[in-house]
């Protein structure tokens, strides 16, 4: 069977559902190729035969056991929020202190720095905890712009409030940074956490799958790189001053 | 009575049991599951019914299955009753039986429909 990257609008709707319920992916993978076999068989669309997407994955959650060793939504949702804290954070001290460090001065933390990662977190809080929750009917328009609202709010106060709030030696800061992304990230570097696949039970193989490209942005790694190429331009480009 | 009439709630409390039923005449998929109940004048069982009470049979361990090849098609998923489900089902069925002739015994006599 060729594989597909992205599945039909019903298929795609019920995945999402079925991965915010934490149904485990071999059970989606059984769920989704049921679907597919009983509509050949009866020439039926999935909408006909099963009905609402989000209704039918929320049918499936009752019925089958949640992932072996995952967490509850509730406190996956704040082990999300912890990370984002921490990556927020993490960034502003690694680019405040290599920024100081390139111009020999003390580091400073802006209160527009601090209020963006506040802003950063209650976006990902939000879309976690409202936008992403199981049932949800926000429809297709809520995510986008819940994303673009958390970047917008993220990126202002840093234009706008430029007040130092923390001034420390540049290389605390970036010591500091380092080592509060190295632990918000470790989990996902060393591969604790469980990839939890949906696969095929036909072929053993996951039904879709992203061209190479997107797995590779997609990589636990993607972030340290950016962040890399982010002080290499702070570094190696003279602002104004 | 015409098909599919059957009010949601007597439904709700046989479909497991039928469905039990359907499995004692031997391994079967979903879709010949529902067409066998439909067949025997219970109704059309809608897909995003059945599976799920699959699902909960197999994860009482009352029904195991397997992925066939199909011919040409995607393949199908075949339930199969195990020693525990048929144990399950001849005692399910019993009682049935019972509740029906406490309800027939309760209820005033009618003309056939």
């Amino acid at each position: 069977m060729r594989q597909r990257w992205i599945m039909d609008e019903w298929r795609d709707a019920f995945l999402l559902e079925a991965r915010m319920h934490q149904v485990p992916g071999d059970r989606i993978g059984e769920a989704l190729a049921e679907i597919d076999a009983h509509c050949a068989d009866s020439g039926q669309e999935p909408a006909e035969a099963f009905g609402d997407p989000v209704r039918y994955a929320g049918e499936l959650a009752r019925s089958a056991p949640p992932a072996a060793g995952r967490a509850g939504p509730g406190r996956e949702l704040l082990g999300h929020v912890r990370t984002a804290v921490a990556t927020l954070a993490g960034i502003a001290g690694i680019l405040s202190g290599v920024d100081a460090l390139a111009d020999g001065e003390r580091g400073v933390l802006t209160a527009g720095q601090l209020a963006s990662v506040a802003a950063g977190t209650a976006g990902i809080a939000y879309i976690g905890g409202v936008v992403l929750r199981p049932g949800r009917r926000g429809g297709r328009w809520h995510l986008p712009v819940a994303v673009m609202a958390s970047l917008a709010l993220m990126m202002l106060p840093q234009v706008w409030w430029r007040a130092p709030a923390l001034r420390a030696p540049a290389w605390l800061l970036l010591a500091a940074g380092l080592c509060v992304l190295a632990v918000a990230w470790s989990p996902l570097a060393s591969g604790r956490v469980v990839a939890d696949p949906v696969v095929d039970p036909r072929t053993g193989r996951e039904p879709f799958r992203a061209p190479r490209w997107l797995r590779l942005v997609g990589s636990w790694w993607t972030l340290p790189v950016l962040l890399l190429v982010v002080v290499l331009v702070t570094v190696l480009v003279p602002g104004p001053r | 009575m015409p098909e599919n009439h059957w009010p949601a709630d007597w439904l709700r409390g046989a479909l497991e049991l039928c469905v039990l039923g359907a499995l004692a005449e031997g391994p079967t998929y979903g879709y010949a599951i529902g067409q066998r109940l439909a067949g025997a004048g219970l109704g059309a069982v809608k897909g995003g019914t059945l599976y799920p009470l699959l699902t909960r049979l197999e994860g009482e361990r009352l029904v195991e299955s397997s992925w066939r090849a199909g011919d040409g098609g995607p393949g199908r998923k075949y339930f199969t009753l195990t020693p525990a489900g048929a144990a399950e089902l001849a005692r399910r069925t019993a009682l049935w039986a019972q509740f029906v002739d406490v309800t027939r015994r309760l209820l005033p006599r009618t003309q056939e429909v």
